[in-house]
């Protein structure tokens, strides 16, 4: 059923094998940014998912090999950072507002 | 804002504190609720509150009565539900109500996503509530879908399928905040049309105005005149269009499949297209 896992959750690696992972972290001057969200748009600008950040400033997503978009919205500021992931674990993405 | 099933922050300031308003947070991360939420909510957990904790299937009538009895939920009050997801789990609860028959139950617009990203206050105070004699009304079956009635409408009724594109062409099995499932086929039920619940949406989580949501349907090929099922992946996102569909435009013939692809995507037999475009029905190819 639907319930994301927190994105600090420790993942089954033999799960983590068949997801193409897209995580990163998002921080104001080095310090987590608590209260914001992660979204996950496809390469036509479609929105496909999207998450609350933790309290460590984390987002996670599981997509698939393909060019996504991730913007994150904290309140009236939005950054947008663009990821080519390929199937397994991507390099974690840091976004610096 | 016309709809007076819809209310925005302003309206539930002046009313956090009415005796006869009763806000509840329904969160597909029933854990936040007790980090923080808006002062005098109480909480519905959709999965251990409203689903049956056996079967497949939601709390019956006695059961949904004896827990708004227990949660101090009166059938005259105004039931305001907001959530996380831009809704997603609110709108479902928002179907719930209205499938028991409460009678004036609105969505905060924007749910907890606006509400925190305009900086609104947060408590981690719980309220406390006098237990009460709820009393809810039989399932009123015109909102809800079932398979037969899904497999009945293919190439008849309109279906929209609500999910991300991606789902919706089999690419993904899942929303891409959730691990990608393996036991299910990917793919959407022959003759759907695509139209994202996230189209109806703004960026900060409210609702489009009713003439950008007539035109989005509209666009889409979808007839307004027509009988209408809506579907996700387990009918939350869906409950979120049924609740454009059925309340903002105000549509008489939504029904939501809660059932959705979960349970679609695992039938023996049933037909399956693949890919961007609705297909045809099966033996019409």
């Amino acid at each position: 059923m639907c319930g994301a896992l927190p994105a600090g959750t420790q993942i089954d690696p033999t799960l983590l094998a068949a997801q193409t992972l897209i995580h990163g972290t998002v921080t104001r001057k080095g310090d987590p940014v608590t209260v914001g969200y992660a979204r996950l748009e496809d390469a036509s600008g479609e929105f496909t998912a999207e998450v609350p950040l933790t309290n460590g400033g984390a987002f996670r997503f599981y997509a698939r090999p393909a060019t996504w978009t991730v913007k994150v919205l904290v309140g009236s500021e939005t950054h947008s950072v663009t990821v080519e992931a390929r199937d397994g674990d991507n390099a974690p993405i840091a976004i610096d507002l | 804002m016309s709809n007076s099933a819809l209310v925005d922050a302003e309206w539930l300031i002046a009313h956090q504190d009415d005796s006869n308003v009763v806000i509840i947070e329904v969160d597909e991360d029933t854990a936040i609720y007790a980090t923080n939420h808006i002062r005098n909510a109480i909480r519905l957990d959709w999965k251990t509150d409203l689903q049956d904790p056996v079967r497949r299937d939601f709390v019956d009538q006695a059961q949904f009565s004896a827990l708004l009895s227990s949660r101090g939920v009166n059938n005259d009050d105004i039931v305001v539900l907001y959530g996380g997801n831009n809704n997603w789990f609110a709108a479902y609860a928002f179907w719930y109500f209205k499938l028991y028959g409460h009678a004036d139950v609105r969505l905060l617009d924007g749910g907890r996503k606006k509400w925190e990203l305009d900086g609104r206050e947060l408590v981690a105070e719980v309220p406390t509530r006098a237990t009460t004699n709820y009393d809810a009304k039989p399932q009123d079956l015109s909102l809800r879908a079932f398979r037969d009635d899904v497999l009945k409408a293919i190439g008849t009724q309109n279906l929209v399928d609500v999910r991300s594109p991606d789902e919706y062409a089999g690419r993904l099995l899942a929303p891409a905040h959730l691990p990608q499932e393996a036991g299910l086929r990917g793919g959407h039920i022959p003759t759907a049309i695509s139209v994202p619940w996230s189209k109806a949406a703004n960026e900060d989580g409210t609702f489009k105005s009713v003439e950008e949501l007539t035109e989005l349907y509209k666009a889409a090929g979808i007839d307004l005149n027509k009988d209408t099922i809506a579907y996700c992946r387990i009918g939350e996102r869906s409950a979120h269009s049924w609740f454009v569909l059925n309340t903002l435009l105000g549509l008489s013939n939504v029904k939501n499949y809660d059932g959705s692809w979960t349970e679609y995507g695992s039938l023996v037999g049933a037909p399956i297209t693949l890919g961007d475009e609705p297909g045809v029905p099966a033996g019409t190819r």
